[in-house]
Order: C-alpha cells, then sequence, then structure tokens
C-alpha cells in the first residue's frame, strides 16, 4: 500500500475508532504510525497542561460574587471610551464658546467703560470752568445794563 | 421571567443545583477548561464561566435530571460562547490579541515530570503548536474537538450537550482533525 492514511482514516483512528482497513495501513505504514502516535501525544500534552491551568486558575482566580453577572465582558471598552468621547466633545465645545463669549462680554465692557469714561472727562471739564460759555452772554448784559446812580460800595 | 433558554426563572426547587458553592468546586475547572479551550481568553474565559453557574443557579428548575450536570453546565457554557464570539467587540479583540501569549502560558502549564529538559521543551512545542491551531477551528468545531480530546467526552454525551445530532459531531470532529493535521502538519 503506497498511499498514507486520507484525513478521514485519520481522523477515524484520532477519535478512538476502529477502522479495519486504517488499522491495517497502519501495521504496514510507518509513516502514518509515527503521525498518529504524534498527534495523539501532543494532544495529551494539551489536556494535561489545560488541566493543570485550569486548576492553577482556580486558585488563581477567586470568584467575586458579582452584583450583575458578565457585565464585564459584556460591557465593551470601547463603548465606554465611545460614551467617554461623546460627553467629553460635547463639554469641552460648550466650554470653548462660553470661553469666546465671556471674551466678547469683556470687550465689550471694556468699550463701554472708556466711552464712560470719556463721557464723565468731558463733564468735569465744563464744570470746572469758572462761567460756563453759556453762561457768559448774561454776565456782559448784567454789567452793562447797571444803573449809573446806583451807590457804590466802595463810598 | 423568560430567560435566555426559554425556561421561567427557577422557583426554589431543593436539588444539587441549590449549592452554588459546591456545584464551583465541582465543575468550575472542567468549564473554565473547556470556555479558555474555546475562546483562548483567560479573562473572558473566567467572566463567562461565573457567568455560566450563575445561570445555571438561576434557572435551575429547568434541569430535569435527563443529563449529567456537568453536560447541562457545558451546554450554557457553549450557549454564553456562543453569544461572546457573535459580538463585534470580541472579532476586534481577536484580531488584536497576540495568540502566542496564551499558547505559551498555556504550554508553561505543562509539568515537567521525569521527562529531561529537552523533551518537556518538545513537548511545550507541541502544546503550543496544537494551541495555537485551535484558532484555525470555526467555533463548533473546536467546542467538539475540546470536549472529545480535553474533557474525553464521547459522540454522544457531546451531541447532547451541544444539542446537535451524533452524526454532526462526528463531522464537525473529523473536520477539526483534517484541518489540524494540515495545520500542524509535521509538527504533530
Amino acid at each position: 500500500m503506497n498511499a498514507h492514511l486520507n484525513d478521514e482514516a485519520f481522523a477515524a483512528l484520532l477519535a478512538g475508532e476502529q477502522v479495519e482497513s486504517a488499522t491495517h495501513h497502519l501495521t504496514l505504514c510507518a509513516h502514518c504510525r509515527q503521525e498518529l502516535t504524534s498527534a495523539r501525544l501532543a494532544l495529551g500534552q494539551l489536556r494535561i497542561a489545560s488541566i493543570d491551568w485550569s486548576e492553577a486558575q482556580q486558585f488563581a482566580r477567586p470568584v467575586a460574587p458579582a452584583q450583575s453577572p458578565g457585565m464585564a465582558w459584556r460591557m465593551p471598552r470601547f463603548a465606554l471610551a465611545g460614551i467617554a468621547l461623546a460627553v467629553l466633545i460635547p463639554s469641552a465645545w460648550f466650554a470653548h464658546l462660553e470661553q469666546r463669549e465671556a471674551a466678547q462680554r469683556t470687550a465689550a465692557t471694556l468699550a463701554d467703560h472708556t466711552r464712560d469714561d470719556q463721557l464723565l472727562n468731558a463733564v468735569r471739564r465744563e464744570l470746572a470752568e469758572e462761567v460756563a460759555p453759556s453762561m457768559q452772554p448774561l454776565m456782559i448784559d448784567q454789567t452793562a445794563t447797571q444803573p449809573e446812580d446806583a451807590p457804590s460800595q466802595q463810598e | 421571567m423568560e430567560s435566555n433558554f426559554g425556561v421561567t426563572e427557577a422557583q426554589a426547587v431543593p436539588s444539587a443545583l441549590d449549592d452554588i458553592e459546591t456545584l464551583m468546586q465541582v465543575h468550575r475547572t472542567r468549564i473554565l477548561r473547556f470556555v479558555m479551550l474555546s475562546i483562548r481568553d483567560a479573562d473572558a474565559a473566567a467572566s463567562i464561566t461565573q457567568d455560566c453557574f450563575l445561570k445555571a443557579y438561576r434557572y435551575r428548575a429547568q434541569f430535569r435530571g435527563e443529563c449529567a450536570i456537568s453536560t447541562w453546565l457545558i451546554r450554557i457554557a457553549y450557549r454564553l460562547i456562543c453569544d461572546h464570539t457573535r459580538t463585534e467587540r470580541f472579532r476586534f479583540w481577536k484580531r488584536v490579541q497576540a495568540n502566542a501569549v496564551d499558547a505559551q502560558e498555556m504550554a508553561n502549564s505543562l509539568p515537567q515530570g521525569g521527562s529531561s529538559p529537552e523533551r518537556h521543551a518538545i513537548a511545550q512545542q507541541q502544546v503550543q503548536a496544537v494551541f495555537a491551531s485551535l484558532e484555525h477551528l470555526s467555533d463548533r468545531q473546536r467546542a467538539v474537538f475540546t470536549l472529545h480530546f480535553i474533557d474525553e467526552m464521547t459522540a454522544d454525551e457531546i451531541a447532547t450537550s451541544l444539542t446537535i445530532p451524533v452524526s454532526t459531531v462526528k463531522t464537525h470532529l473529523y473536520r477539526s482533525i483534517a484541518k489540524m493535521r494540515k495545520v500542524l502538519g509535521a509538527q504533530v
């Protein structure tokens, strides 16, 4: 027999089934015999390793009572990150808008103050003059209309 | 309350399932192993295993004793695994996950026993290779493969656990072995 075991026959033997033709082939073919032995050995080693691993986890990972079972793996981490971004981005945007509005309000307030100062200064200047320009004609008229026989204060 | 297993939530039925602590002590290692080999993610395996026992406790009235408790637990675990692997999140993390880390961790669990360091190193390499090759199997093939070769369950037991026909179990088993043989080549 030249051909080696096909997948079906190999799988049947590895799965523990007795296939007469395949079993007979094994007695004749060292290659298939070696392959089957290696496969059994490797699977046995995986079994031993996995048993040891799971028993080690029994002690390494104590089960904590969970309020909501399975939530840790059900809530995707990137969904949490998305929620965080969905909250942070609008917050940052609104904060930026508020800052801009506050700056505009400050500028407007400064302009108002400047105008108020200018107005106050003008009022102060006018008040500081001894006789207001509007009163000057009145002062001239009073001098002109004074009677000649009016008694002098020096007298 | 309707569960995803199509049953109503358990009433207080006295049974072996009532004592969840004992239940976990007896079966947790086996369920964890099955889940771990199915998804190859230690953290997710621990979560799913815990979820499995909580579901078993919550819906314990469903258990009629028609099969072994371990078979019933594996059925629950398998459905949780299917739910888990269906999520996009899992697919994403599976792509970016460095599988070799878990394979190395699994290989490191292999006890040296009385073998020489060289033989032990070769055995570790074989464990890594077989473990990594599980990646190439479909979810159902991996479940059948794990239950048969790691838990040493018969085709009938696997069929009961996964609620599929025995012929389907055998088909998946054969296909998984063929894939493993192809992937591993001369290593196994």
